[in-house]
């Protein structure tokens, strides 16, 4: 007979405080057959490892991704969290020292409990490094209800010692998507956005090269700006560094490069790109090519053959 | 944070509406109840009887809104689930507060809701 390990793996690729829940309501589903005590156990350790890894390991981002790996047998749970984060030693995992004596109300801790707790409610715990990840192992005995529950029986006796890891895992539930508007507000709220007023006077003084990155049928149907360099999406960031074999020497410029697609929602998300990529005199144009026209400023519209 | 308060023998009691207080709610958490315990005197009790999960930092906040209302005020928890009362006592902080087993909700009625 083979075992039968119920396994899952989650994944998310841009993990902050706000996906906790999700990635912690998705974990416990794979958790089968413990007392509801017994799952309150689990998901609180695992909320306090991932909420190390956001705050902490994520310290400067508060974002990052996140891998969970769960394999259960019987009453044996064994979970893996992995993260990109940087490197930490885990706290030997003793109470705050303040609540092993009567301190006063203003010396009691406002945190500190994390590890303590995981240490607590997790039969084993276990950091490593490896390859650039953190790989945090919890170990878990599964209780029925009750004080005194009985382990969650095994039905099937391992054939080989359980050792989990994400690459084994077969079974993948993937976190529902950051919807594209939040991953557009975030791009925004970390760039400048002109005015297209603005842009107009920068190019007019010779400060700015407008960057149109819509889709080349785009240009076609609804008209271009006149001197605006065309760069499809696809192809921007392989145009602009200039290590790569795609790179036009018209981005060797310091002028503001000022992107824009149709609407400025492409044009944020592009612009946060070359952010990342260590460019700073970019920016995007407020409203995109809709913007331009409605400023009344003027478009070309190319003969269609 | 949605929460619910109204006084019950001279004490004010603030039900936060809300099944977690965990590291996404506790700053909201901590802000409620300062802002609901503001202009009112005497004790403040936390009706945590919805509440089915709190992580270190729901603690930390709960902590710290404690010291917000030292010394002149205490801040007492009521109805505690199994869950929540255990991550209490695990971290002895059930020393600290006074933690009432249930509320007698013989409630004048909640003043404002929301």
């Amino acid at each position: 007979m083979r075992p039968d390990p119920r396994r899952i793996l989650v994944h998310c690729p841009q993990l902050e405080t706000a996906r906790v829940r999700d990635l912690l309501a998705c974990a416990m589903t794979g958790v089968r057959g413990a007392g509801a005590e017994c799952r309150a156990s689990v998901e609180l350790a695992l909320a306090e490892v991932v909420n190390n890894v956001v705050e902490h390991g994520y310290a400067t981002t508060r974002c990052g991704p996140v891998w969970l790996g769960a394999r259960q047998m019987g009453g044996d749970l064994r979970v893996v969290i992995a993260d990109r984060g940087r490197a930490f030693a885990p706290p030997d995992g003793g109470l705050p020292r303040q609540m092993l004596r009567d301190a006063p109300l203003a010396e009691l801790p406002e945190g500190g409990f994390g590890w303590f707790l995981i240490r607590t409610l997790a039969r084993e715990v276990r950091v490593a490094r490896r390859g650039g990840l953190n790989v945090t192992s919890l170990r878990f005995v599964l209780r029925a209800d009750g004080p005194k529950g009985r382990i969650v029986p095994r039905r099937v006796l391992p054939s080989r010692r359980l050792r989990p890891t994400l690459r084994e895992s077969r079974k993948e539930a993937v976190m529902p998507i950051t919807p594209v508007s939040t991953l557009v507000a975030r791009a925004k709220a970390r760039i400048d956005t002109l005015p297209p007023e603005r842009v107009r006077d920068m190019l007019d003084r010779d400060e700015a090269m407008l960057v149109d990155i819509r889709d080349v049928r785009e240009l076609s149907r609804e008209g271009r700006i006149d001197g605006a360099v065309h760069a499809p999406r696809g192809m921007l960031e392989f145009w602009i560094d200039p290590e790569s074999p795609y790179h036009k020497p018209v981005f060797a410029t310091d002028k503001t490069l000022v992107l824009f697609c149709a609407a400025a929602m492409r044009s944020a998300l592009a612009v946060a790109t070359l952010r990342d990529m260590g460019l700073s005199n970019v920016a995007e144009m407020e409203g995109g090519f809709a913007g331009w026209k409605d400023a009344g400023f003027p478009v070309v519209q190319d003969q269609l053959s | 944070m949605e929460m619910t308060a109204w006084t019950d023998a001279g004490r004010l009691v603030l039900r936060p509406e809300v099944s977690r207080i965990d590291a996404v709610a506790a700053v909201a958490f901590k802000d409620a109840v300062r802002d609901r315990a503001a202009g009112a005197a005497g004790a403040v009790v936390l009706d945590l009887g919805g509440v089915g999960f709190i992580d270190s930092s729901g603690l930390g906040a709960i902590v710290r809104a404690m010291k917000q209302l030292a010394p002149d005020r205490q801040l007492e928890l009521a109805n505690l689930q199994p869950p929540v009362a255990k991550v209490f006592a695990l971290t002895r902080l059930d020393r600290v507060l006074t933690i009432h087993s249930r509320l007698d909700r013989v409630r004048d009625g909640p003043d404002h809701a929301a």
